[in-house]
């Protein structure tokens, strides 16, 4: 298998990530350079883990089915063939992250707040109080962008892990 | 979805949780069976949690100008079935509020049956409708899980009017938590309906066989013979 892109991106990301962090000024390192609203914060803070551990769960998958094959098959032989990009996907792709990205771009000093803030808000603001408080973990700032990131960044492992087995399969085939 | 802890009133929560239960006890009893008929389909089911535990963490804009989450609920129901697609969510639910203080243990019923009961219900029945109507499976993925994902907001939506009626009257209220939940979450649901097109995409050419045996896709004779993939 290749390893090159994966070493791209086991050093691109976390290099990313720490200049990210920095710059939002949770470290002492340096004051708050980037200002973004909460929730984008959020967003970001899960696309990051979760590109990461997909990417970590794709390479472990992708290796597991090339050993699993290794000692199933006498001669490994990559598939051969041009790679076909098939457009249909290319547009889909293209227009997920337009969806999400134009949002940005036609607002750009938009908060974004989470509708799932604004609805309890608006029932606060008709003088309605919660009966009962939150139980479990109630985690700050950077606590709650951790723990979503760990959310999606087991999600991603998973996901990951199940493409890069399957392609894995796909990409050794017997002779 | 994603109602706060205490933000249900007395006698709604209780409802709301006395009517999830069983369903997603119904559940439990699906996914037993379904792990025991098809052991094979064990890491599908995996990565049907694990696409719920990403969609429903990403905090996505909407051309509105506020956030909200997809629910990824949707595809699970389009595979499993509803009912698996109800634990699944029960899980996700559970790590969110005891974890984030993200939705709560009192709303978590009322969550439940809009996140896991009826938007992968109405994905189940669009999806059933649509393969009956012969068409395209891609197109009929696209608009189960669509209408799943607002679906779910609209339930939440009603689930608040019927608890906290803050315009007045029910169905005003209804409007105005409508306002606020589902028309953000319309440009969510595209884009949640997109995605799942492509995992469902990529699972029926590289589980094709799994997907058939499991009666979620007909394979044509052909392709049952050759195998879809090089296996």
């Amino acid at each position: 298998m290749k390893y090159w892109p994966y070493l791209v991106i086991a050093v691109a990301l976390p290099i990313l990530l720490l200049l990210y962090i920095v710059s939002l000024g949770y470290t002492s390192l340096a004051d708050a350079v980037l200002i973004l609203p909460n929730e984008t914060e959020i967003l970001l803070f899960t696309v990051f883990a979760g590109v990461g551990a997909a990417t970590i769960g794709h390479f472990f998958g992708y290796r597991r089915a090339e050993r699993v094959k290794r000692n199933d098959v006498r001669k490994l032989e990559q598939k051969q063939g041009q790679k076909t990009i098939n457009v249909k996907y290319v547009v889909l792709i293209l227009a997920v992250l337009a969806l999400f990205i134009v949002p940005f771009l036609i607002n750009p000093n938009g908060e974004f707040g989470g509708t799932d803030g604004q609805g309890p808000e608006a029932i606060e603001g008709e003088g309605y109080t919660p009966w009962v408080e939150p139980m479990g973990v109630r985690p700050d700032d950077l606590g709650e962008r951790l723990l979503f990131s760990l959310q999606v960044g087991i999600g991603g492992a998973i996901l990951g892990f199940f493409v890069g087995h399957e392609r894995g399969k796909v990409a050794y085939k017997r002779d | 979805m994603h109602i706060m802890e205490g933000f249900l009133p007395h006698p709604w929560w209780e409802i709301w949780t006395i009517i999830a239960f069983p369903i997603v006890a119904y559940g439990v009893y699906r996914l037993s069976k379904i792990t025991k008929e098809h052991p094979e389909a064990k890491p599908l089911l995996a990565l049907m949690g694990a696409f719920i535990f990403i969609l429903s963490a990403l905090k996505l804009p909407s051309v509105t100008g506020s956030s909200s989450h997809p629910t990824g609920s949707g595809l699970a129901a389009v595979i499993f079935g509803p009912g698996v697609a109800s634990v699944l969510s029960v899980i996700v639910l559970l790590f969110q509020a005891l974890l984030l203080a993200h939705g709560g243990l009192t709303t978590l019923g009322a969550n439940t049956l809009s996140m896991g009961i009826v938007g992968p219900a109405i994905a189940f029945g669009v999806w059933i409708i649509g393969r009956k109507a012969r068409l395209p499976s891609s197109v009929v993925v696209f608009i189960a899980v669509a209408l799943s994902d607002l679906g779910t907001y609209v339930v939440t939506s009603a689930q608040l009017a019927l608890a906290v009626p803050i315009a007045g009257n029910v169905f005003d209220s209804f409007l105005t938590f409508g306002a606020i939940y589902a028309v953000t979450q319309i440009p969510l649901a595209i884009g949640e309906g997109i995605i799942a097109v492509l995992l469902f995409d990529f699972l029926v050419k590289y589980k094709g066989k799994l997907l058939s045996s499991m009666k979620v896709i007909k394979l044509p004779v052909s392709k049952m013979e050759k195998g879809v993939q090089v296996q």
